[in-house]
């Protein structure tokens, strides 16, 4: 440790008495070290540490002798105070540095309405966060330690006596059988638990709201955080829920429902116009409304390329598009936005590379592909989108079905904990429905998801909730 | 593990099998026409007139002509590629005629049957007769748009909106087939740069034997028990007064008692508006006027109509379908006909006008 710079040891020597004192002091906060544990370390001389323990005016000083708890806890921000040199026995004083980003905006899942609290890399306030908006005691969060050398602190959050013991212990045993050197964020955490590790759909959501955490752990989910992650981990999930925007429930359930609908809509259409648009072209030219056929064809007079290779060269370009916008500073990456959009664009057409149809298709699918509300699956949809085209160029539209298919049986496959991905709908729980493709008005959704088989299925009496009260001026 | 393997294997193995044609890489045939070549050089011979328009890169459209005479239809077909930058497809088709000569002499029932046999050809292609030179008729350029959707356009709206009953592939077949009905195709004729629809010919079996013309239709229509509300009459009153009738909603009922097995009654009824009147007032009573006469009409012509389709033994308003619904047992065609052309069919008509305009 002593090649470390930042390690200090000394020994200082007062009243006749002395002690060491060894830390690293970029762990280390010094307000409090100054104030407290030199204060009062060199008020009077110290004749054993039983005494430092009592005086120093900070809880969780712990004495001990066991070298691989010192090693662990100075790592961790800690004091170590030594009465003589050659004694093993130390003081631990916690002494840590708590440097966090202020609670600011969410960014990802921002809403109009509704909380501008999102969550920030230290563990402490994301538990306050979500403790304050739900202040029982059967909120529990069990904490362990994940990664060999980044040493993560992760907390799973669930209600006792609502969520199911099963999920619950699912969750932990997961978490437990991870054995990786490094967990610095709570995707990591996903990837590592999730059902099928080979899928590119997400099975757990994850969100930067507290608001939302907090109204899953109502409906009886799990949710894993992570220190130094400003995601927190949501579990048993469903396919539906990632079409879902936490918006949906701020605002009236038609509306709600209304936007639902399109984003389903926007989803099918984001992977599927594109493959449609090859197979029509290179195999069914019959099913093309005659009033289509001239325009369709005399856009593609003078395009070389066959439809596939048209369609995957403009895919990819939006790709490109997409990747380098993400890459690039903020600033710089508006400007390639328009330039690619507008010139590359225009640009292909006039030098016969793209048919200004197909050009209108792909900008609609990729737009399309942005309306869902998680992140992660708009990535996976857009990455569905090239087996279906391939599938399209090989097949027409039998290799679309064959494709659809496919992913159909994947999606059955798949489960989330444990629990069925593709519920409500297969397996068909018709009360599951109240909040999924449309979402139903609040006062449906008195009792909690099938799916999550929670101990306490009743969220409220619904009789007594639609009770209105009579005696309005 | 294996078993995916397989599957993938099959699917990139089996892509060899498909067979593409992509939009811009083939000649899509909208409209064909038949007609016996020119100089009868050998018997069997048929020319086949095929439209494929080509679409230019600036809006255009040009419509390519191809003609060629061999036995077969498709054999047709094989002597168009070679004379075609691109594959011929028939998948786009949508009208096919069939010349006079054709239809009065060989019969279309061959014709049809490939048209029929082919599974990109949808049943809702239209056919038609074509009248005069089928070549001419089709070779015509009509403006800026491929002469098949032209053609299709006209036969589509008349039949959907106008005089004309429905006569695609389908409604063709189904009465060709069917024990109690005769099909019928109209005719085409070409005017100047349009075409015009002159009339309908009547086929028994595969052969025309008759025809109607464009005056008649309106009755046929009413017979045919197709609903229409573009069409319209006009009833001749006295020397200059007349009155010009819409036709909103018409209906037909046969009459046919298995007991009296001799005789049909069909009652044909009408909801009209008066859309044009010659005369002064139109008061009640001429409105009374006007019905009766248009009655007695449609009455005289339809009876006629019917009368000829007796002589000739053809029953394209399938009476034979109303009689079989209600024959039990076996029904013999052969039968039927003899049978038919004997019978004491009667037409009724009852006209009710239900509007006659805003002004009062």
């Amino acid at each position: 440790m002593k090649d470390s710079g930042d390690f200090l040891h000394f020994e200082s020597k007062q009243h006749g008495s002395s002690f060491f004192l060894y830390y690293f002091k970029t762990l280390v906060h010094e307000t409090p070290l100054n104030e407290h544990i030199l204060r009062y370390l060199s008020r009077e001389p110290l004749t054993s540490l039983k005494e430092v323990k009592d005086k120093i005016p900070i809880t969780g000083i712990i004495i001990t002798e066991d070298l691989k708890t010192i090693c662990e806890k100075v790592m961790t921000g800690y004091v170590i105070v030594r009465l003589h040199d050659n004694s093993v026995e130390c003081a631990l004083i916690p002494c840590q540095v708590k440097k966090a980003r202020s609670v600011s905006q969410p960014e990802v899942e921002f809403t109009v309405v509704g909380s501008k609290e999102a969550f920030v890399e230290s563990l402490d306030t994301n538990i306050h966060l979500v403790r304050k908006r739900l202040p029982v005691h059967e909120l529990k969060a069990f904490e362990l330690t994940l990664g060999k050398l980044t040493n993560t602190k992760v907390v799973v959050m669930y209600l006792d006596g609502v969520a199911n013991e099963e999920n619950v212990n699912t969750v932990k045993q997961r978490l437990k059988d991870i054995h990786v050197d490094q967990v610095v964020d709570s995707s990591v955490i996903m990837q590592l638990i999730s059902d099928n590790r080979n899928s590119p759909f997400p099975q757990l959501v994850d969100t930067e709201r507290p608001d939302r955490v907090v109204s899953v752990l109502c409906e009886g989910k799990v949710v894993i955080l992570s220190d130094g992650s400003p995601q927190a981990l949501i579990g048993p999930t469903t396919l539906v829920e990632f079409f879902s925007a936490f918006e949906d429930y701020f605002v009236n359930w038609i509306v709600a429902s209304t936007s639902r609908l399109i984003r389903l809509f926007a989803v099918l259409f984001s992977i599927l116009v594109t493959p449609i648009y090859v197979a029509t072209l290179t195999y069914h030219y019959e099913l093309i409304p005659s009033d289509l056929l001239s325009t369709l064809v005399s856009s593609r007079q003078r395009i070389p390329l066959p439809p596939i290779l048209e369609a995957i060269f403009l895919e990819l370009s939006i790709e490109l598009l997409r990747e380098a916008g993400a890459r690039l500073p903020t600033k710089v990456g508006q400007t390639i936005g328009i330039v690619g959009g507008i010139v590359i664009g225009t640009a292909s057409v006039e030098a016969g590379l793209t048919s200004n149809v197909l050009l209108i298709i792909v900008a609609l699918s990729a737009l399309a592909s942005f309306t869902t509300p998680v992140y992660r699956m708009s990535n996976t949809i857009r990455l569905t989108r090239f087996p279906f085209l391939i599938f399209a160029h090989l097949w027409g539209l039998l290799g679309i079905t064959i494709c659809f298919s496919f992913l159909i049986v994947h999606l059955l496959k798949l489960k989330s904990l444990g629990r069925p991905f593709l519920e409500p709908i297969y397996p068909l729980r018709v009360q599951d429905l109240k909040d999924a493709i449309i979402r139903l008005p609040l006062s449906f959704q008195s009792t909690r998801p099938i799916q999550l088989q929670t101990e306490d299925t009743r969220r409220f009496n619904r009789r007594t909730q639609k009770e209105k009260n009579d005696f309005h001026e | 593990m294996r078993r995916s393997f397989n599957l993938f294997l099959i699917i990139l193995l089996l892509t060899g099998c498909v067979q593409q044609s992509i939009l811009d890489d083939i000649q899509m045939v909208t409209i064909i026409g038949y007609d016996l070549p020119d100089e009868d050089k050998e018997d069997g011979l048929i020319k086949g007139i095929a439209v494929a328009p080509q679409y230019l890169a600036d809006g255009k459209i040009e419509n390519n002509v191809f003609v060629e005479t061999a036995k077969l239809s498709k054999e047709i077909r094989s002597q168009y590629n070679s004379k075609s930058p691109k594959p011929i497809v028939s998948g786009k088709l949508e009208v096919a005629m069939f010349s006079r000569e054709i239809a009065e002499t060989e019969g279309v029932t061959g014709l049809v049957d490939t048209l029929h046999r082919d599974p990109s050809i949808g049943s809702r292609v239209f056919l038609g007769i074509a009248n005069g030179d089928t070549e001419e008729l089709l070779s015509t350029n009509y403006g800026n748009v491929d002469t098949g959707t032209y053609f299709q356009d006209i036969l589509k709206h008349n039949s959907k909106h106008g005089m004309l009953p429905e006569t695609n592939l389908h409604s063709f077949l189904y009465s060709y087939y069917s024990e109690g009905s005769d099909p019928f195709l109209p005719i085409l004729d070409r005017d100047g740069d349009k075409v015009k629809i002159t009339g309908i010919g009547l086929l028994d079996g595969g052969k025309m034997v008759s025809e109607l013309d464009a005056d008649n239709l309106f009755t046929f229509k009413i017979l045919q028990e197709k609903f229409s509300s573009n069409d319209s009459f006009s009833v001749n009153l006295d020397q200059d007064k007349y009155a010009a009738i819409y036709n909103i909603a018409s209906k037909r009922k046969i009459e046919y008692n298995s007991r009296e097995a001799n005789k049909i009654k069909i009652r044909g009824s009408i909801l009209g508006v008066i859309k044009e009147y010659s005369g002064k007032a139109l008061t009640p009573e001429a409105l009374k006027e006007i019905e009766e006469t248009m009655e007695k009409d449609i009455e005289k012509r339809g009876t006629k109509m019917i009368q000829s389709f007796q002589e000739l033994g053809i029953d394209p308003i399938s009476l034979g379908n109303a009689v079989r619904s209600k024959t039990r047992g076996e029904f013999d065609r052969k039968k039927w006909i003899d049978e038919y052309k004997n019978m004491d069919i009667s037409f009724d008509m009852n006209v009710k006008i239900t509007e006659s305009g805003i002004i009062e």
